[in-house]
């Protein structure tokens, strides 16, 4: 792993991070989804789903909770959920959405000089090289937030779909 | 995790007196709240004196709150509440530490284990006046 990205990782600016910033973004998610279902007139993902999340992520990480993501939005035949999950992947995955998860840890890394450019660079050897190097670093980072995001994301799903009173 | 410096800690004592009879109210609308079971805010207890995360906590409540079923009903009438309280820390916190990331992190969860000792005393205080 990039030196510069494990000091990062074990420094308590990391830990701060996963409980503040992080934790913000994975609340807003969450809400966001909730809201776009409610828009399309769709009642928000059953609590099964959701613990499909927490199951998959200790396991597989967020590779894993890409891969189900996918073949949920896929497969289901059941509107409420095949929109949740297609939400889910677009959350995680979608380049152009400057909220998505991949496109945001792109950017934290790269305003720390860890993730470079490629096009930058001249040959395309350098290119490919430097393409690995930033995907490998991106997915440690988010592999690394994982655990947290996705404990503040269900929570506050929880929350917003049973725990907040009416009335 | 960090050492606070003496003068954080005389802050964060000072905040936990000027907030004590907020924590008293909240521990009153606890137990109006039908949160009847001790072993209920035992459990919170145990979970604020133990995380590591201040984050930890919040999400400890509102699971409680978006748990199903009859049990549930009590945390979710106290659930804003408490969660307003814990960003009224977060925020003392960030002031008291400067937003010194080496510090921030024990002065929330200084600050919160507190708060935790004042409102869970006062509840299981008042519990068998409310008998």
């Amino acid at each position: 792993m990039n030196q510069e990205l494990s000091r990062y990782l074990q420094s308590s600016e990391f830990r701060n991070f996963c409980d503040v910033d992080l934790y913000t973004m994975a609340c807003n998610a969450a809400k966001r989804i909730i809201d776009t279902m409610q828009t399309e007139g769709l009642k928000p993902a059953k609590r099964a789903q959701i613990q499909s999340i927490t199951s998959i992520v200790q396991a597989f990480q967020m590779e894993g909770l890409l891969e189900l993501a996918k073949s949920q939005k896929d497969k289901n035949s059941k509107k409420e959920n095949k929109q949740f999950w297609t939400l889910i992947y677009q959350h995680i995955e979608d380049l152009n959405d400057q909220n998505s998860l991949r496109p945001f840890v792109r950017r934290f890394l790269s305003e720390r000089h860890i993730v470079r450019e490629e096009k930058q660079l001249e040959s395309k050897a350098e290119q490919s090289r430097q393409k690995t190097l930033n995907n490998e670093a991106i997915w440690a980072l988010l592999n690394a937030i994982t655990p947290d995001y996705i404990e503040h994301f269900t929570s506050h799903y929880y929350y917003l779909t049973l725990g907040v009173q009416h009335g | 995790m960090a050492t606070l410096t003496n003068d954080m800690y005389k802050q964060i004592d000072r905040h936990l007196e000027s907030i004590y009879e907020n924590s008293v109210a909240l521990a009153g609308k606890i137990s109006q709240a039908g949160l009847d079971s001790k072993s209920q805010m035992r459990g919170f207890e145990t979970l604020v004196n133990s995380t590591s995360r201040f984050s930890e906590i919040k999400n400890f409540i509102k699971n409680q709150a978006g748990k199903e079923g009859r049990q549930s009903s009590g945390w979710r009438q106290i659930a804003a509440d408490m969660l307003t309280h814990l960003d009224a820390i977060e925020s003392e916190a960030a002031k008291i530490s400067n937003d010194d990331p080496e510090q921030l992190m024990a002065a929330k969860l200084r600050l919160a284990r507190g708060w935790s000792k004042q409102v869970i005393c006062h509840f299981l205080y008042s519990r068998p006046q409310e008998r």
